[in-house]
């Protein structure tokens, strides 16, 4: 498990999608750590990714949470493209319908 | 024990449900298969898995709202107070992360 600054982390998961093009899978993990430092509790957000060869982590805080899930929704974006789009032949803009729903 | 919710609105309901009854364990995992087109969602507190599995591609936006919802419950800040950042981006953007940032 190699801990990586969100930056590293966002290329790196791009290169397991790439990785897992032809075959295999990207298990994408989010879970809570908790630390306590002078009887305060700070909570952030460690987040994971692996495929069968390789695994990656890094922490996310509040401070950054917008920004790093940004970016890592558009990597989602760019690589889940062999996901089904849906075929509705009276709705021409299913797009604009996700998007207000 | 497992359950599978039939649609990902029931699931993102659940998940949600289950993080607030035990933010200290609960995980939340995506699995992708390029190879399979298929993704599989999972919440788990390791005694109960809520499992979803779908082709579609429409539903990465409620992945997406459920991952960051999820991202800010674990980061304890207030989930309601993230909006989807597309939204944001039309009238008034970067201002809620601005605010966020600060604290």
């Amino acid at each position: 498990m190699v801990l990586l600054a969100q930056d590293s982390f966002l290329t790196e998961l791009t290169r397991l999608f790439q990785s897992t093009r032809e075959s295999g899978s990207l298990s994408l993990t989010l879970k809570r750590v908790s630390e306590t430092k002078d009887e305060t509790t700070c909570h952030r957000c460690l987040v994971r990714a692996r495929t069968e060869k390789k695994k990656i982590s890094t922490v996310v805080e509040a401070a950054n949470l917008l920004k790093f899930q940004t970016s890592m929704c558009n990597i989602l974006k760019v690589h889940m493209t062999n996901l089904k789009r849906k075929e509705r032949s009276k709705d021409k803009k299913p797009k604009s319908d996700e998007a207000k729903a | 024990m497992a359950s599978r919710p039939a649609s990902i609105d029931e699931f993102t309901e659940k998940a949600k449900e289950l993080f607030e009854s035990d933010p200290a364990k609960v995980r939340f995992v995506l699995k992708y298969k390029h190879g399979e087109g298929t993704m599989t969602l999972r919440t788990t507190n390791d005694e109960f898995w809520l499992i979803y599995r779908t082709d579609q591609a429409a539903e990465l936006r409620r992945l997406e709202a459920l991952q960051l919802w999820l991202m800010a419950a674990m980061c304890a800040v207030s989930p309601e107070s993230l909006d989807a950042p597309e939204e944001e981006d039309k009238d008034h953007p970067r201002r809620r992360r601005g605010k966020k940032s600060k604290k």
